[in-house]
């Protein structure tokens, strides 16, 4: 783990617990938990882009959240830019916020249908007082000039039923920009709007990574996407992470089953590439009844004895990190 | 005249702050065992043109022009006519497999309601041999007949759905966002499933869709959609390799495609026009950067082009006006 | 600047007023609003409009409608007509006050359970259903028989009737709201409780109280014109539909219709205004997807 990370996670836990009828509970005693991530550990360097791909029941996006305690972990430690965010309380958590963020996936719940849009950018400046009404004001009708998002004036005073999707995206990267965080954590944030636009918050992001210093975890199942702005790329699988690696080894040569399963499978918009597809075996595993051994053995098609007995521990190989005992 | 044609139709919905036009003087021929991607994004038209073929649209929708099938035009058939159709000769399967099946029954039992809608003297048997043989077409285990839907996961809903669709053998299949709720690796199961069934089948598949990769991966033709229009249709490689509608270039270039090496992704600025009051002229006219003057005044004409038609006015002819 | 924004809004309403003119809730609710609207006008400009004194005899008594008393006079030999019009003043007054003291203890009681929940929740839904499942006349009635006459105690005794009605919306609103992802966004960027129910949820639920609240003030002057009627709301002479109601019954007997007559479509009329105004306003915001294919 290199000294100068800017976030580094260790051995993070969520876990959730469902409600089992009572019945079931008398006779099979067993509570059912969903260990959404479970022990995940990563760092992220000043100014990086760590990318979290996945399908849905991996945890990519319990992740996200628990990062920035939107979810509370159930165990494990977060340290950002030196302060331990596990630690923190109360008054202090909430005044730490204005030094991180979050883009959720979806730009028209992610803002309040009756807040004009310029107040909702500026109320973060609000909650921590930064600056007077004055200088929010000028600071935001600067970012909608510089977002597009013209006449400043007049965006600022609409409701966000009025914008297009991709407008409205742009208004929730400008109110998670606003406070001039370190860090952003960006849960697919592409992945409701149409395509031709995807690339513009996709350019965006980038734009405003370089200009505002930022360092960013994304969160996604678009590995083209992955691919256009992250430096590094972790791929999860049921709560664990398989793969950690730079972006271009990944996709040169993807090492773990399930990443070389998923590269294969994403759709290539080009008639003329003909490719083998690798397919994996059955279905994915319910979240409550995680296979023993190495939780992907039950699909994978190299399987061997030792991956149903034993789970595999992410161990370095040629300067990244792979959970499988075939590499 | 193949399968289905499609002939200057026109779909109209009347809401309380006035009327959409959601699909425009749209023309196009499906043939025998063909397969049609038809893309575009959100607000094309694409998904009210699929609904229409099988007249499922609401009753706030006008319709004007012909659908076509086996030389019968389906917009004028009586409702009991269309019933005998839907499910027999033409099927459709949706986007959310979870909400498409009835929880309180048994897969077997969607099966059985739909064969004695089309077939009412056939017997338990036959039946179930129908079913079975369905799934088996879609790779699930004829065993799971009776299970309920709770039972299946997202994709396997999904194979159910188009084992559904495909049991009466019908000549068209309509798929509208097959996969877009579904992960990517579960995507590509069900990829191979549908082009499974276009080798093995007698059957013209519609792919309805806003992912240019998996029209890529399975359909020959492709038809693209802007504003209610149909603005491109031709082969697939044809339009891939040399698009020639200004939306379809800078759609194909907005992709992030992973076999290229770090490419400049381009984006197609502003957005689709307002339906209720569509502009004069061409719809893509405002984002269009090889506008001429004529794109703003005169709506451009359909042209044919080597094998592929393309609504624009810089091969119309008249763009040197 | 705010030249611009006051038109806007002015051209908002106007587009908003003529779309809902083209579909037929929308036209009910308009209605129903209209009937609102004279109703009001009626009681506030009650002195110019009315005639006579309602609470001083003005013609002979028991005559029927006639030029000089449109609507007859009753056994007191009030004039029926003013005390119709004076009568919208009881009615609107208490109906308001009751609603208003519903709302101002039900809304704020249904946004603080909601966000909480635990066991503060199952406590007070608990006490509010069994409040609501009284049958509001008798409810009204016991407490008003303890509270005693008195146009607050009345309007206390119906507000209390109301008050589950009013928790329970908003608790279930805010019970949805506070999972929505703009309420996250909220806690997000660092806001407080307070902020995020106040400036994020209350806005967002508020609107499905409208409705709400017009149904029940149509209900409240029922209510209240039961009480009335039944004896135990304000004290005579002063004019209120119930009870000239009551009063009237008796002469029915003897053909003497008007003095029942008119307090009964009074309460008819505006009842029917608020109605409409109400499943108007909530037909056209919700429409109804049950139509025939």
């Amino acid at each position: 783990m290199s000294k100068e990370a800017f976030l580094r996670v260790d051995r993070l836990r969520k876990e959730f617990s469902l409600k089992v009828p009572w019945l079931e509970a008398i006779f099979k005693g067993k509570k059912r938990i969903v260990k959404a991530v479970d022990d995940v550990s990563f760092y992220i360097k000043k100014g990086e882009t760590l990318g979290i791909v996945g399908e849905s029941g991996s945890g990519k996006t319990t992740l996200g959240r628990t990062v920035i305690r939107l979810v509370e972990p159930t165990s494990g430690k977060i340290v950002m830019d030196g302060v331990e965010l596990t630690k923190l309380k109360g008054e202090t958590l909430r005044r730490a916020r204005r030094d991180f963020s979050i883009i959720f996936q979806d730009p028209m719940a992610s803002l309040n249908p009756y807040m004009k849009v310029g107040k909702t950018v500026s109320h973060p400046l609000e909650i921590h007082n930064i600056g007077t009404k004055q200088e929010r004001k000028e600071k935001i009708l600067w970012l909608f000039e510089k977002f597009n998002l013209t006449p400043p004036e007049e965006f600022y005073n609409r409701f966000p039923k009025h914008l297009s999707g991709g407008q409205r995206q742009r208004v929730v990267i400008a109110r998670a920009l606003i406070t001039n965080p370190k860090f952003i954590v960006a849960d697919e944030p592409t992945a409701m709007l149409d395509v031709s636009v995807r690339s513009q918050i996709l350019k965006l992001m980038i734009e405003i990574k370089h200009e505002f210093k930022l360092t960013y975890l994304f969160i996604t199942h678009d590995l083209a996407s992955a691919k256009y702005i992250c430096d590094r790329i972790g791929v999860m699988y049921l709560g664990k992470i398989v793969e950690i690696a730079k972006k271009e080894d990944i996709f040169k040569e993807p090492l773990h089953p399930y990443t070389k399963i998923l590269m294969s499978s994403i759709p290539i918009p080009d008639p003329n590439i003909k490719r083998e597809k690798l397919i994996p075996k059955g279905e994915i595993p319910s979240a409550t009844d995680i296979p023993r051994g190495c939780r992907f053995h039950t699909r994978c098609p190299f399987a061997k004895s030792i991956c149903r007995e034993k789970e595999p521990e992410l161990k370095d190989v040629g300067g990244r990190l792979v959970a499988c005992h075939l590499v | 005249m193949g399968v289905l044609s499609i002939k200057n139709l026109s779909i109209e919905y009347k809401t309380r702050s006035g009327t959409v036009r959601a699909v425009e003087d749209v023309n196009f021929v499906v043939g025998e065992h063909e397969s049609l991607g038809v893309v575009g994004e959100s607000g094309c038209g694409k998904s009210t043109l699929g609904t229409a073929i099988l007249r499922l649209l609401p009753p706030n929708a006008k319709i004007k022009g012909e659908i076509v099938f086996n030389g019968k035009n389906l917009l004028s058939l009586t409702d009991e006519e269309m019933r005998k159709i839907r499910g027999k000769e033409i099927a459709m399967i949706f986007q959310d497999p979870m909400t498409s099946l009835n929880p309180i029954m048994r897969v077997r039992d969607h099966f059985f309601e739909l064969f004695k809608v089309h077939e009412p003297t056939m017997k338990k048997d036959e039946m179930t041999r129908l079913a079975s043989e369905a799934l088996e077409s879609v790779g699930t285990d004829p065993k799971r007949l009776d299970n309920y839907p709770f039972e299946f996961s997202g994709g396997m809903r999904q194979r159910v759905m188009i084992a559904l669709a495909i049991a009466l053998k019908p000549k068209l299949l309509i798929a509208d966002e097959p996969t877009t709720a579904l992960d990517v690796v579960v995507q590509e199961q069900i990829m191979q499933v549908l082009k499974n069934l276009m080798k093995t089948k007698n059957m013209s598949l519609i792919l309805i869709t806003h992912d240019m990769g998996i029209v890529a991966e399975l359909a020959e033709k492709v038809a693209v959609m802007y504003a209610g229009n149909l603005v491109e249709h031709g082969e697939i490689k044809q339009i891939y390799n040399e698009p020639k509608h200004p939306y379809t270039k800078m759609l194909l270039e907005s992709i992030p495609n992973i076999k290229l090496e770090d490419t400049e992704l381009k984006y197609i600025p502003g957005s689709p026009p307002d339906l209720k009051n569509p502009p004069k002229g061409c719809k893509y006219y405002p984002r269009c950067p090889y506008a001429k003057e004529i794109c703003k005044i005169k709506e451009p004409e359909t042209v044919e082009m080597g094998g592929r038609k393309v609504k624009c006015h810089l091969y119309s002819g008249s763009g040197n006006e | 600047m705010v030249k611009n924004s006051n038109q806007m809004l002015s051209s908002r309403l106007s587009s908003l007023v003529r779309e809902m003119l083209g579909d037929s809730s929308g036209i009910m609710a308009f209605a129903g609003l209209i009937i609102l609207i004279i109703f009001i006008l009626m009681a506030l400009f009650a002195p110019l409009i009315a005639p006579y004194s309602p609470v001083q005899p003005s013609g002979n008594p028991l005559s029927p409608p006639s030029w000089h008393h449109i609507m007859g006079t009753d056994n007191m030999g009030y004039d029926v007509f003013s005390r119709f019009i004076y009568g919208s003043r009881m009615a609107l007054t208490i109906a308001s006050v009751a609603t208003l003291i519903a709302a101002g203890i039900g809304i704020p009681l249904g946004l603080v359970v909601g966000y909480f929940g635990g066991a503060l929740d199952r406590v007070i839904t608990m006490i509010m259903d069994s409040v609501y499942t009284f049958p509001g006349l008798i409810l009204a009635i016991a407490i008003a028989a303890v509270l005693g006459p008195g146009i607050i105690n009345i309007s206390l005794s119906i507000a209390v009737v109301y008050i589950p009605t009013y928790y329970r919306v908003i608790r279930s609103q805010v019970t949805s709201v506070k999972n929505e992802l703009y309420v996250e966004s909220a806690y997000s960027i660092g806001a407080k409780t307070s902020t995020i129910i106040f400036k994020y949820i209350l806005p967002n639920v508020l609107p499905s109280i409208i409705v709400v609240l017009s149904m029940n003030i149509a209900d409240a002057i029922m209510t209240e014109a039961g009480l009335s009627f039944l004896g135990l709301g304000i004290t005579p002479p002063t004019p209120d539909w119930g009870y000239d109601l009551a009063n009237g019954q008796q002469f029915l007997i003897s053909n003497d219709w008007w003095m029942a007559f008119f307090p009964g479509v009074a309460i008819i009329l505006i009842v029917l205004g608020f109605s409409m105004f109400a499943e108007g306003l909530n037909e056209y915001f919700n429409p109804n997807i049950g139509e025939k294919r």
